[in-house]
């Protein structure tokens, strides 16, 4: 089991304007599971991935991640279980305009002055396609291929778990089709737990298991 | 659509409080910086003086004043009123000024009726020759060198006792009808006011420099008359008292009015205090005031684009919903036009009062400006302009932000081409990838370190640099008093001075001699030429070959080269005068006073064209005389010499001198070191020192007390550029920072998603301010050795790139930057980090 989260809340303003964002989310995955959550707009999956990644923390609840309560942990030790073992990739890919699509790749390891895996990186670079717009920027290349890029950043530091807020909002659907294929890749190949949070039905087809939320609460697939 | 306006302000109210006080802070040293200045300004000497004025009579002393000299005169009302200069002791005002005004002389040319007073009391000494002082009103003393306009004299004998003169008197005018007071700044003409006879009673002579001098007229600062021995005011003849009381109630009518003098003399001279101080920030001070100004114009736009960015949702849907751009543009200039608008009229009020108390209490006591608290006020004029320039330029780097957040959102982002990139290896190579190119804040944050890196510099370096020669030990506290001699024989005077009681050490700094140096016609030019040849006092100065005789001093760096001069002039071996100008060890300084208006810059140029010379080092023209220190490549060799420049500055009346037999002077500079507690002995003795050796005295200060005063200059200066550079780093550094957390959040965000440590990132931009810091040291040090030469020699200061200096203000700044930037990083990380939740959580991210 890598997540197993037990009861988590999260509200968002107070009064009249609070918004009870998650109720009572009970929710375990297990090791090399591809999840896709679906939901209506508003129905909290962001605000999961948020928790999921560690970007913001449930009201109440209990994290539990590889048998460890995180919900417990410093910002220093999430900062540090956030570099080792969760990738995010975003709908609007996140990558940093100034830098080319290797550096862009690789950002994660200048900041931790390690070095990374050259040949691991060679072959997400093969798999993913993108060996030709290594010395592009990220303004000149498509949408599709800016998430393999952000995919292959999620990957190199080779997370235990990828969280993707709906990757294929952006892009076609051969494009996504392809985004979603190599997510079930990071699964099968690279080992990683993906949880995939996706407004298309389409895209869940590859996934072991499908969640759909409503109103905070999860109503299905739990 | 200003309904709206107004009520996105109140929603952002608590951000819009801290821009308002940013504003109202910016506005408030903007108004407080010129009301210091103007304050200070108007209690300096060159101001001062108009109120050290007249005792019994009148003591109308301003410029309107003076300008209206002219119709008082054509009213037949001022044929009364004579302008009368005076010296006087600071301590030693006199009581009865009608009776010693009616024992007066009168100098050519110009009615100048001159006091006499007790000759042990004054520093120059009235010696009569033949017959007798004047008892009459009707009668008067001439002095030797009294010539008339039909060329009679008393030296040629055509001029003697008992002979009667009828003496025009009136005033000088510029080319515009203005009347002139003592400054010579263009060409001139004499308006004769009226004319009275006087019987001849005495002949009397006097020591030189003095006595040619038009005391006060403005040259108090060149050498002849300390200021602080000096006052100007007017008397009349007691005859014409009901008259002058007349006069004096026309001027009520008209507004002006009337000091009493006695108090303000004392104020007079005490605001010469002020004058280094200054002189020494007001460039500064202005350099501040423009930081000043872009830094409110910064807070404003930087708060705006701020909000756009944050805002930029409620734009988007303001443009589905129909808004059109210039909707866009109000709503966003609104806050701006606002704060200004309020901000400005809060600091007015408040600097108002600050300035108020600042000239009441503080300076009351620092410096004694007995009026000063008048002056201290916010100079609206200026204060309107600063307002209009920033709502001018915040308005335009609004709108340009708008315009370029609408074009992003309308149009999307343009790809840009650039180079290929190598890979990063660490993070001092993210920073200098993420900085490259032309940003905003790369150039805010390189400006501040450039100005930081000069002003400092500049504010000290004028602080001290004011010093030079003798006046640097002063500065320094090493001599207890100075002593600047002139008279025929002051070499003859040394040895004397060393057997005075109580005289430790005597150091002296320089030689200096006044030749006659011609200036060809050609060189002159044409024009030049005619115009100095229609002046009545030129004229005479034109040798047979119809050249221009110009008086120039010739500084002698040591006793050796003055000695060689002095034997070659006395045993005709002194072949020409050229050849010593070319000579490497002398230093030429010419000294003028011309009517022509710009004619003194380009005849001493002349002068230095003609006579070869190698290097002008600095060349002086305030408008009322001209000192020309050429040298040759003596100056290059020996900048930091303790030859002083000498400055003797010639008005008209010193060229009889120089005609009528005596043709040289010489000026001699001493630093004195005396035992403690002789001081007041010893004082007395060097004054009757120069008397008794002919000469005369042309500075004396007492170094102790000029030291203190200095170190308040010196010290009050660093201080005050130190705590405004360091207050306006602050303000522009809050910006900057606040503008790249805006401009940078996209960036921010994704290195905290990745997990990205806090030491990282601060890491990250502290190589990033380290790429900002070297750049404007480059920059600074550049912009430093330019300003070096061209600001502070274009202020008439010497100054050599002191490297130690620069070292040391480098450190300072580097300092500042590094504390700020590192009090920076840690305060906003928590907005910032909550700015990036927030923004992720609602799925902009």
């Amino acid at each position: 089991m890598l997540i197993e989260l037990t009861k988590i809340s999260k509200r968002y303003g107070s009064g009249e304007t609070e918004v009870e964002a998650l109720k009572d989310i009970d929710l375990r995955v297990n090791k090399k599971e591809f999840v896709a959550v679906m939901g209506k707009s508003g129905c909290g999956k962001t605000t999961l991935i948020n928790i999921l990644g560690t970007i913001i923390k449930p009201d109440t609840g209990r994290y539990m991640f590889d048998g460890n309560d995180i919900t417990k942990y410093s910002e220093k030790k999430l900062a540090t279980l956030k570099r080792s073992s969760i990738s995010i990739v975003f709908q609007s890919f996140n990558l940093v305009d100034e830098l080319d699509i290797k550096n862009n790749i690789i950002l994660p390891f200048i900041f931790d002055k390690k070095e990374y895996d050259k040949d691991y990186l060679e072959s997400i670079i093969k798999d993913l396609e993108i060996k030709d717009i290594l010395n592009k920027y990220p303004d000149e290349v498509s949408g599709g291929e800016k998430q393999r890029v952000a995919i292959a950043r999620a990957l190199l530091v080779k997370p235990q778990l990828i969280l993707a807020d709906e990757p294929t909002g952006n892009l076609d659907s051969e494009n996504s089709e392809k985004v979603v294929r190599l997510l079930k890749k990071c699964v099968d190949d690279y080992g990683s737990t993906v949880i995939m949070v996706t407004h298309d039905i389409d895209m869940t087809e590859l996934a072991d298991r499908i969640l759909e939320m409503s109103d905070g609460k999860m109503i299905k697939g739990e | 659509m200003l309904k709206l306006a107004l009520k996105l302000i109140k929603k952002k109210r608590k951000k819009y409080r801290v821009t308002f006080l940013c504003i109202v802070a910016c506005a408030f040293f903007i108004a407080v910086i010129e009301g210091i200045y103007m304050g200070h300004h108007a209690a300096t000497f060159d101001e001062a003086y108009y109120y050290a004025g007249k005792y019994d009579v009148a003591a109308y002393v301003d410029p309107e004043i003076l300008a209206s000299y002219n119709f008082y005169s054509e009213k037949g009302s001022l044929t009364a009123i004579n302008e009368v200069t005076y010296s006087v002791r600071q301590d030693k005002i006199p009581d009865n000024t009608m009776s010693e005004a009616q024992k007066s002389y009168m100098e050519y040319n110009y009615m100048s009726l001159m006091g006499i007073r007790d000759a042990s009391d004054v520093i120059q000494t009235y010696d009569l020759s033949e017959g007798r002082w004047p008892e009459n009103t009707d009668e008067l003393v001439v002095s030797l060198n009294f010539v008339l306009e039909d060329g009679r004299s008393v030296r040629n004998g055509t001029v003697k006792i008992g002979d009667t003169v009828s003496i025009q008197y009136g005033i000088r005018k510029n080319e515009v009808g203005e009347s002139l007071q003592g400054e010579i700044t263009g060409p001139e003409t004499f308006e004769v006011a009226g004319e009275k006879e006087f019987r001849i009673c005495g002949i009397f002579s006097y020591k030189k420099l003095l006595s040619g001098q038009h005391i006060c007229y403005g040259y108090y600062k060149y050498g002849a008359l300390e200021p602080k021995e000096t006052a100007l005011y007017y008397v009349l003849n007691e005859e014409n008292y009901d008259e002058l009381k007349s006069f004096e109630k026309n001027l009520r009518e008209y507004g002006f009015q009337k000091v009493e003098a006695n108090g303000h003399i004392e104020t007079a001279l005490k605001s010469l205090q002020s004058s280094d101080y200054i002189s020494s920030i007001e460039d500064g001070m202005f350099i501040l005031e423009a930081i000043l100004i872009a830094v409110a114009m910064g807070i404003i736009a930087v708060n705006q684009y701020q909000n756009i960015l944050e805002d930029s949702e409620q734009i988007r849907l303001f443009r589905r919903l129909g808004a059109e751009r210039k909707h866009i543009y109000f709503l966003y200039l609104t806050p701006g036009v606002v704060f200004i608008i309020v901000g400005f009229v809060t600091a007015f009020i408040i600097s108002g009062m600050f300035l108020k108390a600042y000239g009441t209490v503080l300076l009351n006591n620092l410096f004694s400006y007995g009026y000063a608290p008048d002056y201290f006020k916010v100079d609206l004029i200026m204060y309107l302009i600063s307002f209009g320039f920033i709502l001018l330029e915040s308005f335009c780097l609004i709108l340009t932000v708008v315009k370029k957040e609408l074009r992003i959102y309308e149009d999307g982002q343009q790809g840009r081409k650039r180079k290929k990139q190598e890979q990063i290896k660490n993070l001092f190579g993210l920073a200098r990838v993420l900085n490259k190119g032309f940003s905003i804040r790369r150039v805010a944050k390189t400006t501040i370190v450039v100005f930081a890196l000069t002003i400092i510099p500049i504010c000290f370096m004028t602080g001290i640099s004011v010093y030079r020669g003798a006046e640097e030990l002063i500065v320094e506290g090493e001599v207890d008093f100075v002593l600047n001699l002139s008279g025929t024989n002051v070499f003859a005077g040394e040895e004397e001075l060393r057997n005075i009681g109580g005289i430790k050490s005597i150091e002296r700094f320089a030689k200096a001699a006044s030749i006659k140096l011609p200036l060809s016609r050609e060189v002159l030019g044409e024009e030049v030429y005619r115009e100095m040849k229609s002046k009545p006092w030129y004229t005479e100065l034109f040798n047979e070959d119809d050249e221009l005789i110009w008086v120039v001093e010739i500084i002698f760096p040591d006793e050796k080269s003055y000695n060689k001069f002095y034997h070659d002039q006395y045993t005709g071996c002194f072949p020409e005068y050229d050849e010593y100008i070319k000579s490497d060890s002398v230093i030429i300084s010419v000294n003028y006073c011309f009517g022509e208006d710009g004619s003194v810059v380009d005849i001493g140029k002349k002068i230095a064209e003609q006579y070869g010379v190698v290097k002008l080092h600095s060349f002086v023209d305030n408008d009322k005389s001209v000192e020309l220190s050429v040298s040759s490549s003596y100056l290059d060799k020996h900048k930091e010499s303790d030859g002083v420049f000498a400055t003797i500055i010639a008005p008209p009346g010193l060229f009889d001198e120089f005609f009528s037999g005596a043709e040289y002077h010489h000026m001699v500079q001493y630093a004195v070191n005396a035992e403690p507690g002789s001081y007041e002995e010893l004082s007395r003795e060097l004054k009757d020192f120069a008397f008794h050796n002919n000469m005369a005295i042309m500075d004396y200060y007492d170094a102790n007390k000029e030291h203190r005063n200095y170190l308040i200059v010196r010290v009050t200066s660093l201080i005050t550029s130190f705590l405004i550079v360091l207050i306006v780093c602050f303000i522009v550094l809050y910006s900057v920072n606040a503008l790249e957390r805006i401009s940078k959040r996209k960036q921010y965000t994704i290195f905290s998603l990745l997990g990205i440590k806090k030491s990282s990132s601060v890491l990250l931009r502290g190589y990033e301010d380290a790429i900002y810091i070297i750049d404007g040291l480059i920059i600074a040090l550049v912009f430093h050795i330019i300003s070096a030469n061209t600001f502070l020699e274009g202020l008439y200061l010497y100054y050599g790139l002191r490297l130690n200096l620069i070292f040391l203000s480098a450190v300072i700044c580097l300092l500042i930057y590094t504390g700020l930037f590192f009090l920076f990083s840690a305060l906003p990380s928590v907005s910032g980090s909550r700015h990036v939740f927030y923004r992720h959580s609602r799925g902009e991210l």
